[in-house]
């Protein structure tokens, strides 16, 4: 039942959730569920994507979350023999969980627990005597309950959004797997055929080569260059290479990234004095913020990457935090002697260092922030909270997030569509894109424009839809696809960032392949028309699930920043206009089905995709503001 | 005679080859089954990735040592394990300088490299897309590596 409905993934996770865990259950209870999801193309050339699931600490009423995480462990869960690994309850002294096909162990982790997510995993490996044994494990910030620490395995594949702490509250150090069952394709001839079309657009598609350019080192020269090319600007015909080029030609070592994938966004780094490691583009963001230092400190962002990941929190948190109270030291509010001696110092790698490692260790002023940005206001006071930004205590950043309700939730999805997916983002990289495709500027800019009205073509009807600056319906649809998309890519185990969630860069492969890509591997007959029923269906269901959460716990959300003024790419020319937000939000409500009023799903469009037991669940809590 | 060549430095570890190797000679996405294996080690927070895969021994031992008779070579040069033949006996495991052939513990017979004799073209060169792995006439084979060499001593000499 639950594969006909929900497919896989995040999609029977999410099912297994509702069912197994209270919506009044809070992050640290024991009765919280840690689920590790695999989908059914995971493992095979075209899925090594795992989502991690769990109720989350950060925010008002503890809201359900998945987050992505790449690298080799997906494939592994799967070649052991599971799609989901769920972990409940807490365990009385630290321990790490040893998955060898059959065998599960618990075993103990007493010696490990304070270590670093690297040095940690190492221990593994060597006590297991067993190198390829993959693992996901948390650093001393998960372990301490900080609420926004991460998951990481390898080298700096990471979980970051928020469930490190939930780990950290079970005692559960890491999750050791090592599979060797492998997995049958119900049609091998078809898939591999299936595969081939894939691969060569994947490797030598123009969709795909530019893609590559924007992941492997454009979107860090575009972020380093302060987005100042998209479109709306006029752009110079010789755009000049942005000193990040040279620090990515000296430390960038080579891809180090997932299982099966031959686009590698992940990239290792190896920087003398500093370390070695390795990040996606989503960090570079810290040089777009410029919070804790300038866009052109390479080697303190390097820094701060690095750190956030040894020590198992999330770098762009770290960023809110360290940026707000460098913000706070030159206004005054705070002095030296509010950091335990160290001068938050805009640009003081001192600084930097000691904020990330107090943090994590809950030492000194660290113990300030375990709980976020919020908290640790109400405690240093003096007006401080005006200068974080934050909404609801998570910083202004969320990819694909989930908010506790639908109204600030909107805002936040339909919001994310004038920054991500960002059509037209790519114009910094038209030289290095003209380069590699022996064509002249002009026409590599006329081949991206291409990409981007093709998208809003296909997704809105018209071409030239993405280039309107001001309100228009067109915004709620794009938002409604690309959430279909990426909750596909969590469904399925194909990573998202090669399929057409970015459609705007070129990428063509999303859900009319997904479709014939689980038939050929499952023998399981699927339609685009289905998969995309499924993901109405998922998605409503964990929107009445973080519904219930509210009414259940009841705390109010700590709004902080405008939702209007959130912003995480300035794009010339889209100002946001809070009545146009809220007709984007209607929009939304109105198409997905939600009451747009209150953003509750409303029981006809429940009750059509089989979904009346959470509409009944949904009625009898109505009214309902917390236990307290 | 053709020979699949490697250029390590060129690998970065993507396992594309394991994947598409048992996809093609067993059906299954199982790397335990693939005939190429990358050996993925972590040092100091750095990844270094070999793959290792049959190299075709010119006195390949796993033929000699072979109880059975069961390893034989095919036209194209490939050793080939006659699964009809192979007792399962390991000694082509414990004979193999390079590390390429093993006794599947569900076929409990020895798998290795064909080339993909049965679809004519080795699937983990036509997808490693860095060019890792390249497939190349044995006797070209040497200038092959000799200019991949002296390309350095040319990046050194050239002049704008």
């Amino acid at each position: 039942m639950y594969v006909e409905d929900y497919i896989g993934g995040a999609g029977i996770g999410t099912r297994i959730f509702w069912e197994e865990v209270p919506p009044e259950t809070r992050a640290f209870d024991a009765a919280n569920i840690l689920m590790f999801n695999t989908g059914p193309l995971t493992g095979t050339l075209l899925g090594n994507k795992a989502t991690v699931a769990a109720k989350t600490p950060e925010r008002a009423n503890h809201p359900y979350t998945f987050v992505g995480m790449g690298g080799q462990i997906a494939s592994e869960i799967k070649y052991a023999g599971y799609d989901h690994i769920a972990i409940k309850g807490k365990a009385e002294k630290p321990v790490y969980l040893f998955i060898e096909n059959d065998r599960v162990e618990i075993r103990d982790a007493t010696h490990l627990w304070g270590l670093d997510t690297h040095e940690t995993q190492r221990r593994i490996k060597e006590e297991l005597e067993d190198p390829d044994v993959q693992i996901a494990c948390i650093g001393p910030a998960g372990e301490n309950l900080v609420v926004y620490a991460l998951i990481l395995h390898d080298i700096d594949n990471t979980a970051s959004r928020k469930v490190g702490a939930v780990m950290g509250s079970k005692n559960l150090k890491a999750v050791a797997v090592r599979g060797t069952k492998g997995l049958k394709i119900a049609d091998p001839k078809a898939f591999m055929a299936l595969y081939d079309e894939f691969y060569d657009d994947i490797t030598t598609g123009q969709g795909s080569t530019f893609a590559r350019v924007q992941f492997q080192e454009g979107i860090s020269r575009q972020i380093a260059e302060g987005y100042q090319f998209a479109y709306g600007t006029d752009i110079p015909e010789h755009i000049p290479p942005s000193p990040m080029i040279d620090f990515l030609k000296k430390y960038m070592v080579r891809p180090s990234g997932c299982a099966f994938c031959s686009f590698q966004c992940h990239q290792m780094f190896s920087v003398p004095g500093i370390g070695n490691g390795a990040t996606t583009c989503v960090n570079y963001l810290g040089l777009l913020f410029q919070k804790m230092y300038d866009a052109s400190d390479f080697d303190l962002w390097w820094e701060r990457t690095m750190l956030a990941n040894r020590y198992g929190v999330d770098s762009l948190s770290i960023e809110m935090i360290g940026g707000w109270l460098m913000e706070l030291y030159r206004r005054g509010i705070i002095t030296a002697a509010d950091t335990d001696g160290i001068p938050m110092e805009r640009r003081s790698r001192e600084a930097i260092r000691t904020l990330i490692e107090k943090i994590a260790k809950k030492e000194g002023f660290g113990q300030l922030f375990t709980d976020g940005i919020v908290p640790a206001a109400k405690k240093i006071g003096k007006g401080s909270l005006v200068y974080a930004d934050q909404y609801d205590n998570a910083s202004p950043y969320a990819w694909a997030d989930y908010a506790p309700d639908l109204g600030p939730a909107a805002k936040w999805r339909t919001g994310e569509v004038e920054r991500v997916p960002g059509f037209g983002d790519g114009y910094g990289n038209i030289p290095a894109f003209a380069e590699i495709l022996g064509v002249s500027f002009h026409e590599a800019k006329e081949i991206i424009d291409g990409f981007c009205s093709d998208a809003s073509e296909r997704i809105t009807g018209d071409r030239d839809l993405w280039k309107t600056p001001k309100y228009n319906k067109g915004i709620s649809r794009i938002t409604i696809e690309k959430e279909d998309e990426i909750l596909l890519s969590d469904v399925t185990g194909h990573c998202e960032a090669k399929s057409s969630y970015l459609e705007h860069y070129g990428l063509r492969f999303g859900i009319e392949h997904y479709a014939k890509w689980l038939e050929a591997a499952t023998g399981i007959e699927y339609t685009p028309e289905k998969l995309r029923e499924t993901a109405r269906r998922i998605r409503l269901l964990v929107d009445s699930y973080n519904i219930l959460c509210r009414r259940m716990i009841g705390e109010e959300p700590a709004v902080g920043m405008p939702i209007e003024s959130l912003t995480i790419l300035p794009q010339p020319g889209r100002p946001k206009d809070p009545e146009e937000m809220r007709k984007v939000q209607e929009d939304y409500c109105t198409t997905r089905g939600y009451d747009p009023e209150t953003g509750v799903p409303t029981r006809e469009v429940l009750e059509e995709l089989g979904l009346k037991d959470v509409a009944d669940r949904l009625s009898a809590t109505e009214g309902n503001t917390g236990a307290q | 005679m053709q020979r699949i060549v490697l250029d390590p430095t060129k690998c970065v570890g993507c396992r594309v080859c394991e994947g598409v190797c048992s996809l093609v000679n067993e059906g299954e996405a199982n790397p335990v089954k693939s005939r190429i294996r990358v050996v993925r080690t972590v040092e100091n927070v750095l990844l270094y990735c070999i793959p290792v895969f049959c190299q075709q021994c010119e006195e390949a031992y796993c033929e000699k040592v072979c109880p059975a008779h069961a390893v034989n070579r095919n036209d194209n040069g490939a050793l080939i394990v006659d699964e009809e033949r192979c007792l399962g006996c390991k000694l082509c495991e414990i004979a193999c300088p390079v590390g390429a052939i093993t006794v599947n513990s569900e076929k409990h017979v020895a798998i290795k490299c064909t080339q993909c004799a049965v679809v004519g073209e080795p699937q983990c060169v036509k997808h490693c897309y860095p060019k890792a792995l390249q497939l190349l006439p044995a006797e070209r084979i040497g200038i092959a590596r000799a200019r991949a060499k002296a390309q350095k001593f040319l990046e050194m000499e050239r002049r704008d």
